[in-house]
């Protein structure tokens, strides 16, 4: 039995998806304590040859790929069909994929598939002599449960993007052994979903959130079209990126959760965060609590967020964000 | 046309903040919080309501849990839904997301046939979003999670999803499993009539045994492949200073405080 470690490649434009990237970064941590343990790359799709040599990076000792016709897809029920049957080939001991809209489908139907455990939107893997631990949150982030599988193979765990560091520049390493994947599952698979149609989004300017330096965060001090946008200048002015927490985005003043932070929005770990009304509640939290540098404003000298911070300022969140704009166009 | 919408009964997340492990048997202090429909469920019944009012049908609820969650069901009948089924068996308690979706998947084989099968996204306490594809995959129907808009197209249902790039949008045959993204509608509100008119709508209770060919060993804690070890507050690490002084004050420290970091 081996003990590889198998990180989900996701083509996201003509390369891996970030998170591929941070999960290569941890597998090889992992693969420290699991003796005679290779990190592989699986990619699975329509013409992998691009995405083969993308995903061959150094710390990447072998790529699975599987390549099909049909596999040119964002149907997880296709998809799943082509996963699990590279694990039944080759029989991994892990298998980590990236929580992104596709991952975090095709995570759970390909352990279905497979009648094997599957631990969700991992904060960290635990290596330990008797058992792989992943530690998931629960109750919005307010505490974290080991999860292990103590009697199938193999160990599933997905991982939300942003949660594991990876290195700014990924070498490139033709090294990695590439394994062309017995395909033959695909000429008869069939699947009841069909992908119609795919519209991308058009490009923005906006500074990526997951990427920015500085986050400056909105919760629900912040409640006024007008205070929003002197937010926005504020994070225009300091490059950063802007997000906010789920009670925010229930105000209905930005169109959609695409910025949210928290467990079920994005994970960011910026040098600084900047929260303007954050109440500080787990799911928010849990989704920045790996920043470096923490500033709140928040008018509730008791609110929670402040125990998470660096500094706090008791305060107007509004009238903060005004004077700090002004502070900063100087 | 016969809806399905899977329902959890969640310990109400305005209360999470309160939830505290006990140091001495390690198991998490939840008494006193009161149980709730999941929020994304609450989505799904109204996306149900939606399509039988525009195609016609009958839609049935569905949950797994103790005797009580029952109060949640009649919540769900209340908001419209015809007809409610709950699954209350310690034979399949403890149960990780995979034995979850098996039983559930049993409900609905027991129950049906359906043309389609609603679920919320993720619920409030767990929030894995596992079930809805692991119920697909039991039941060999497609599936699609974190759906934002569902529409009935002839014998087909159509529905979007965002990706982070793009919007796709899929054809599903049916029978199918749809998870829906809460941005999908806005939940209506009941009011006193419905809830009336609720308790007089069929709820049963079904046991393990009710179950046809129920392979035990995918059920409850035992058919779980997960299994639970410890469990971890999050703690802070950070102590923080409070700034004091006017606006202007603590801006220009503030603003200090980011120069300083940004340029080490």
């Amino acid at each position: 039995m081996n003990r590889d470690i198998w990180v989900f490649a996701e083509k996201l434009g003509n390369s891996p998806a970030p998170v591929y990237y941070e999960l290569v970064c941890k597998a090889n941590e992992m693969k420290q304590k699991m003796p005679g343990s290779k990190v592989c790359g699986v990619v699975i799709g329509k013409d992998t040859d691009d995405m083969v040599r993308a995903a061959s990076i150094r710390g990447v000792d072998a790529i699975y790929a599987m390549d099909h016709d049909r596999l040119d897809t964002l149907d997880a029920c296709m998809l799943k069909i082509a996963f699990a049957d590279m694990v039944r080939q080759y029989d991994p001991e892990v298998v980590l994929v990236g929580a992104t809209a596709l991952g975090s489908e095709l995570a759970p139907a390909t352990a279905g598939k497979l009648k094997t455990g599957l631990a969700a939107h991992c904060v960290d893997i635990e290596v330990t002599e008797e058992r792989i631990n992943c530690m998931v949150p629960a109750f919005g982030g307010r505490v974290i449960s080991e999860i292990y599988v103590p009697n199938t193979r193999p160990v599933m765990a997905s991982v939300r993007p942003g949660i594991f560091d990876a290195p700014a520049e990924h070498e490139a390493d033709s090294a990695a052994e590439v394994i062309c994947v017995d395909n033959s599952i695909m000429n008869d698979a069939v699947s009841p979903v069909a992908m119609v149609s795919f519209v991308e989004d058009a490009p923005t300017n906006d500074i990526k959130l997951e990427d920015a330096e500085i986050v400056v965060c909105a919760g629900r001090g912040v409640s006024t079209q007008e205070a929003f946008d002197k937010l926005r200048a504020l994070a225009d002015k300091l490059d950063a990126g802007i997000g906010y927490t789920r009670s925010f985005a229930d105000t209905g003043l930005v169109p959609d959760e695409s910025n949210m932070i928290g467990t079920s929005g994005k994970s960011v770990k910026p040098k600084v965060f900047l929260g303007f009304g954050i109440s500080g509640a787990a799911h928010h939290v849990c989704g920045m609590n790996k920043s470096d540098l923490v500033i709140t404003v928040n008018k509730d000298p008791k609110a929670k967020m402040f125990q998470f911070s660096d500094y706090g300022i008791v305060g107007d969140a509004a009238k903060m964000v005004c004077a700090l704009l002004e502070k900063v166009e100087k | 046309m016969r809806i399905a919408v899977c329902v959890k009964s969640v310990p109400d997340p305005d209360y999470y903040d309160q939830i505290i492990i006990d140091p001495v048997n390690k198991t998490l202090k939840r008494a006193g919080i009161p149980a709730v429909i999941n929020a994304s469920d609450k989505h799904a019944i109204e996306a149900a309501l939606q399509l039988k009012e525009k195609h016609g049908g009958e839609i049935t609820v569905i949950s797994m849990g103790p005797p009580a969650v029952e109060q949640q069901l009649r919540e769900a009948l209340a908001m419209g839904a015809d007809e409610a089924f709950l699954l209350s068996d310690r034979k399949v308690g403890g149960a990780d997301t995979l034995a979850t979706s098996y039983a559930l998947s049993k409900v609905i084989e027991k129950t049906g046939p359906y043309d389609l099968i609603l679920a919320g996204n993720e619920s409030a306490d767990g929030a894995t979003s596992h079930v809805p594809s692991q119920i697909g995959e039991w039941l060999g129907m497609g599936s699609l999670c974190s759906a934002l808009s569902v529409d009935m197209d002839g014998v087909n249902f159509i529905a979007t999803k965002k990706f982070e790039n793009g919007t796709a949008q899929f054809c599903l045959s049916s029978p199918c499993v749809i998870a829906v993204n809460q941005r999908i509608n806005k939940v209506r509100l009941t009011n006193m009539m419905a809830i009336l008119k609720a308790k007089k709508k069929p709820l049963t209770v079904l046991s393990a045994a009710d179950l046809p060919d129920l392979d035990e060993q995918y059920i409850g804690l035992s058919g779980s492949p997960t299994q639970n070890g410890e469990l971890h507050m999050v703690e802070s690490t950070k102590s923080c200073t409070m700034l004091e002084g006017t606006e202007e004050e603590t801006a220009a420290m503030i603003y200090d405080k980011i120069k300083q970091f940004i340029r080490e």
